[in-house]
């Protein structure tokens, strides 16, 4: 099955203007995607000129005063930005480590698993949590980690006989109980796209191996693996190109007065800014939102162009 | 697929490895969703004391009584079935026939068209810019400004493009022109037939972003007629984490919440229910998958 | 091609129904139509067929026409600054109703930025406003001052309900089953509460065998009264939980000097009696990290384990009425501290902004004419309490040997107003859930029998607090609050990282140096220089020259 690179291009020495005529069906294709790109992507882009201005709602957006890079100063100045943006790199990095891989080998085990109900069965329920409310989860998770009352603190209480120590209030903890639980929530809906890129993979290969006296371990590494590799590539480039990117709900909801040193990240801070100066700070938001952007695109473009070079899958 | 008792020792040994992972996780995200169950047949007072654990305490319908008797619930629901369906196909059509468009590798200009595809995931204008955008193309309170700039998600589409590019056989599209089929007949006859697995993942993803979503709903819709069921839920939900600086009377407040708290659960349960009934038929399409050596022979 | 168009022929289909549910028609009537933007609530069943949308309509003979905001003050917020700047007069509202969801910052801005129309000169004017007009003099100033901004203007009116319980939510209660079964008084002095505190410690109060008793108990992060060391704190110093102005207070040599209360040696102290609570076992951590469900469910553990707590709401303890862990607990007043203050933070109601007229209305008069009405006795009435003659009376005959905790307490006269259901708790169409201005005078208030708990008064409940609270904490506060502060736009630039950022450290700090991750004694000096290099020196004095500005 060689798929990647074997498409000779049409026409490969005929002049440009040829090959693009030929392929004119393509381009009608591409003709409402490329429309709607410019309508609801690149128009509301100018906005981005907020980042250099000073927003006044009155004035709009091309109105507001011109500021240069005051924005960027004021985030950089400020007193907690050192701060936020380690606990955002700490967060974002930690979650792409657990993350990533874990939906992957999920996916990979349950195409081992014999049992088809069974299988059906693991796979809806692992997909539900997603769809509980970030709201919900937090409670639910501080339900189960309270050291008097929850399981965690039940079970402590069992098996040492004394109380349990307050793991909410330890704010090293924060990272921990953050990405675990996200794990525990997104695996299952995570895991989605790997089993569908598992279910086209070759059987007759399976069938091959299996006559060559392949263990089922080894028909992971050699066939399964490989058949989801260019889509993990691809995610794995995503993920990447979203490092800075860490929502603040869910952060918000588990902030507390011990954790702060180590919960407050940049989204959170940006939505604090917001509460506290009374007038959503656009500019300010406009400002650290495109650092981060900047960030995760180049970010992106080097993932990208390492996968390209290591196994031929990349976006551009 | 090989039944235990034929196996050698090495796969039983994998086996029940990959087995007691498998259950392990599985329990430990059964947890929420038994408790969630319990949660919305349990009595108001037992949810808020943090009564329930495993099973319902205080066995209760009030939950659903009241979510029953909201007629907002009812408008809600009728809102998002509509808006998740048909923003569902505008989003499978959009994404599609770009995924395919650019995953020919015999597209001039397709890494070009890319990165112009890719810098929107990064760069955006932001809140105000969209909202005027909105505005100006007469879409403000319109059931077309949930779905039209939501159109295409990027990542969507690349995610579509490399299962294209990596499940479709380069062979097919040269054996295809030889017969002189066009782009866009390829694209119908072949790729679409053969794409069964992706699709039904882009229709659970989007189906999922539309049914989950609020934030635009809230922002261009201005008639309670239209508000689909997130609005709601998110009002209820958020009502418990309210902060008393913004409320003119807190003690009615933490009524309100109480209020909330009784039929927070049952609103999840049955909000819950219809991206459960989708998962099967998408599960369908995993399973049978599609066999590209068949296709071949 | 079969399959594309069996796709396409969908698409169109779903489309066209969807614009057939856009294009509801409104009956067009001759009555002059008002476009109302309204914060929902989702509480309220009905807008179009709702008792008072119709009375509304009867009463100043117009056509109420919805434009519907969220009910997230953060979502309104967002919303709000999206209308502002895509100010379109085509799908603008006339008035806004926003349920208090706007900062006077906020207002400031979208008035400036010509959302919302400056009113003061209509305010005054008798002939346009006469229900305003009306108003007691005395509270009259206090809806002005509220509603005046930084620069000059009034973009805003404002509802009053002076209701006492919600002045001072810090409301302390303590195990009384616990202080009988070791034998100990109510503590009224700090100290005094030590010793309860290790009795309760030693003593296995609960009596089930095992050393499971909290002795203080609360929910730092709570809004309303949740946070016990805040209502401790206030034994040593007045700070009112950064609740408003970040903390900031005035100085009760002078009353004029504006200082941060969480820099005074007081405070010093008070940090160290927390402190030495924590190391003794007294004071539970978790009161720094608890969540309002897990807060709600140690209070109320069958067995239960909890000492002393604050909270506003007797909802913390559902069914208080016949909840068995609130019936061992008692109200008990604010404590004395060792230099004799024995203050609770006393969160003001400030008059709320809940009122705009859109700049860009074509239909003033009926706007002012409108927003007046809301000031009337039986509007404003409606609007809280519901249907006259079905949710509330004030009918005389029906008085009759009815009481409220007010006049118990001898505070009032008699009930001049009479509940009768309790559809606070209840879905209904009755009201917009009293969202609006409005105005009922504190005395007004009092008559009103005590409605909380949604049934008669009864001397012998021990949930009807309202009178008691009343008396034990209404009057410990300092003689002069800072009043709301009104900052300038560029002033609140200026400070927004001080703004944002002081509030959150001063908990932090609270919880660091009661937990002893901070050395009360070492570290002091550098969690001053910390609020410093905040910018805390240069809010105090902005802080300062805002409050001489407002004077």
């Amino acid at each position: 099955m060689t798929t990647k690179g074997t498409i000779p291009h049409a026409g490969g020495g005929a002049p440009l203007g040829r090959r693009i005529l030929e392929r004119w069906q393509l381009y009608l294709l591409l003709l409402l995607p490329l429309t709607w790109l410019v309508l609801f992507c690149y128009v509301p882009m100018s906005g981005l000129v907020l980042a250099f201005k000073k927003y006044n709602a009155g004035l709009g957006i091309w109105g507001s005063p011109w500021v240069g890079l005051t924005n960027f100063q004021n985030f950089f100045s400020s007193y907690k930005s050192g701060m936020v943006i380690r606990n955002t790199l700490t967060i974002s990095l930690y979650s792409l480590l657990v993350g990533f891989p874990i939906p992957i080998i999920f996916a990979l085990l349950l195409n081992v698993l014999n049992g088809k109900k069974y299988k059906k069965t693991i796979q809806t329920v692992t997909y539900i949590p997603y769809f509980f409310s970030t709201v919900i989860m937090v409670g639910l998770l501080f339900q189960l980690l309270d050291y008097r009352i929850g399981l965690y603190g039940t079970l402590y209480r069992m098996l040492t006989g004394g109380v349990a120590p307050n793991i909410l209030a330890s704010g090293t903890n924060f990272k921990h109980i953050y990405v675990w639980s996200g794990v525990w929530q997104s695996t299952g809906y995570n895991a989605i796209i790997y089993i569908a890129a598992l279910s086209t993979a070759d059987v007759s290969l399976h069938e091959a191996a299996m006559i060559d006296g392949a263990n089922r371990f080894q028909r992971v590494l050699h066939i399964d693996i490989p058949a989801i590799l260019p889509t993990a590539s691809i995610m794995l480039i995503l993920a990447v190109g979203n490092i800075m990117n860490v929502g603040y709900e869910k952060v918000l909801l588990m902030q507390n007065n011990l954790n702060m040193n180590y919960s407050e990240i940049i989204s959170t801070y940006t939505y604090k800014v917001g509460l506290a100066s009374g007038i959503p700070n656009f500019s300010l938001s406009t400002a650290i939102g495109m650092f981060n952007s900047l960030v995760n695109f180049t970010l992106l473009v080097i993932t990208n162009f390492v996968s390209k070079k290591l196994n031929g899958s990349g976006i551009f | 697929m090989q039944s235990f008792k034929h196996m050698g020792r090495d796969d039983k040994i994998f086996h029940v490895i990959v087995f007691v992972i498998l259950t392990l996780f599985f329990i430990a995200v059964l947890y929420p969703c038994i408790f969630v169950i319990s949660a919305s047949f349990s009595s108001g007072t037992a949810v808020q004391t943090g009564r329930v654990v495993l099973w319902p305490v205080d066995l209760s319908l009030e939950g659903y009584k009241t979510v029953f008797n909201t007629p907002t619930v009812w408008i809600g629901y009728r809102n998002s079935i509509l808006y998740t369906i048909g923003g569902t196909l505008i989003n499978l059509f959009m994404t599609l026939i770009a995924a395919y468009a650019l995953s020919r590798h015999d597209l001039p200009g397709r890494n070009g068209i890319m990165l112009l595809f890719t810098f929107t995931m990064f760069f955006n204008g932001g809140l105000i810019p969209m909202y005027m955008q909105v505005q100006n193309l007469k879409l403000l309170n319109s059931p077309l400004s949930l779905m039209l700039p939501t159109a295409i998600s990027v990542y969507n589409m690349i995610v579509a493009r490399t299962f294209i590019i990596n499940t479709i056989p380069g062979e097919l599209l040269e054996a295809s022109k030889i017969d002189g089929c066009s782009d866009l007949r390829y694209f119908i006859s072949v790729v679409l037939p053969l794409s069964k697995a992706i699709i039904a993942v882009l229709t659970l993803f989007y189906a999922v972003g539309h049914w989950n979503s609020y934030f635009n709903a809230m922002l261009y819709l201005y008639d309670k007629n239209l508000y689909p069921l997130t609005l709601f839920l998110r009002e209820i939900l958020m009502s418990t984490n309210i902060d008393p600086s913004t409320v003119s009377d807190p003690e009615l407040q933490a009524r309100l919440a109480d209020m909330a708290a009784v039929i927070k659960y049952a609103l999840i349960m049955v909000s819950v229910v219809p991206v459960l009934l989708i998962y099967p038929f998408v599960q369908k399409y995993f399973v049978t998958g599609v066999m590209i050596g068949s296709v071949k022979g | 091609m079969k399959k594309g168009t069996r796709f396409l022929a969908a698409l169109v289909a779903l489309i066209m129904t969807m614009s057939l549910l856009t294009a509801v028609s409104f009956a067009e009537g001759d009555k002059p139509k008002l476009k109302v933007a309204l914060t929902t609530s989702s509480m309220v069943t009905d807008y179009e067929d709702n008792y008072f949308t119709n009375y509304l309509e009867d009463k100043l003979g117009i056509e109420i026409e919805f434009y519907m905001l969220p009910v997230d003050a953060a979502d309104t917020r967002t919303k709000i600054a999206a209308m502002a700047t895509g100010q379109d007069a085509s799908v603008q509202p006339d008035v806004f109703v926003v349920d208090n969801h706007l900062s006077a910052e906020m207002i400031l801005a979208y008035g400036q930025a010509g959302l919302f129309m400056p009113i003061e000169q209509y305010v005054d004017d008798p002939e346009k406003m006469p229900n305003f007009n009306a108003i007691p003099e005395e509270d009259r100033q206090i809806l002005r001052t509220a509603q005046t901004q930084a620069d000059g203007h009034m973009y805003s009116l404002s509802a009053y309900e002076p209701e006492t319980w919600n002045y001072t939510p810090f409301r302390m209660y303590i195990n009384q089953a616990w202080l009988d079964a070791v034998g100990k008084e109510v503590p009224t002095t700090t100290e005094e509460l030590k010793d309860v505190l290790i009795a309760f410690r030693d003593g296995d109060p609960n009596g089930n065998g095992i050393k499971d008793e909290i002795g203080v108990y609360g929910q730092a992060s709570g809004g309303y009264g949740e946070n016990v060391t805040a209502a401790l704190i206030n034994s040593f110093v007045y700070w009112n939980n950064n609740q408003l102005n970040t903390g900031l207070a005035l100085d009760e040599s002078d009353y004029k000097t504006v200082y941060a209360p969480y820099t005074s040696d007081a405070f010093r102290d008070a940090l160290r009696y927390l402190h030495d609570l924590y190391s003794e076992g007294l004071l539970s951590a978790s009161t720094f990290t608890d969540d309002n469900t897990t807060f709600k469910a140690v209070l109320n553990q069958e067995t239960p384990i909890v000492g002393l707590t604050s909270a506003g709401s007797l909802s913390n303890w559902p069914t208080a009425v016949n909840n068995p862990n609130f019936l061992q607990m008692k109200l008990i007043a604010p404590l004395t501290g060792p230099a004799g203050v024995n203050y609770t933070p006393f969160i003001e109601q400030w008059p709320g902004q809940e009122m705009m007229i859109c700049a860009s209305t074509d239909k003033l008069d009926l706007c002012l004419k409108f927003a007046d009405e809301f000031y009337s006795f039986e509007t404003s009435a409606i609007e809280r309490l519901g249907i006259e003659g079905v949710d509330w009376t004030r009918d005389p005959a029906q008085m009759e040997g009815h009481t409220n905790a007010y006049v118990a307490a001898g505070l009032t006269d008699g009930v001049k107003i009479l509940i009768l259901t309790n559809f606070w708790a209840e879905n209904q169409n009755h009201t917009w859930r009293n969202h609006g201005p409005r105005y009922m005078s504190l005395a007004n208030f009092l008559t009103i029998y005590d409605f909380n708990t949604g049934k008669y008064f009864d001397p012998e409940d021990p949930t009807q607090l309202n009178g008691k609270c009343y008396e034990m904490y209404y009057f410990n506060k300092p003689e002069k609050l800072l009043p709301p502060l009104k900052y300038t736009q560029e002033d609140t630039e200026m400070l927004t990282d001080a703004l944002t950022t002081i509030p959150d450290f001063v908990k932090q700090a609270i919880a660091e140096f009661t937990t002893g991750t901070r050395d009360i004694e070492t570290g002091w000096d550098q969690y001053l220089q910390e609020l410093d290099s905040m910018g805390l020196q240069q809010l105090i004095q902005v802080a300062q020259a805002t409050y001489d500005r407002m004077q």
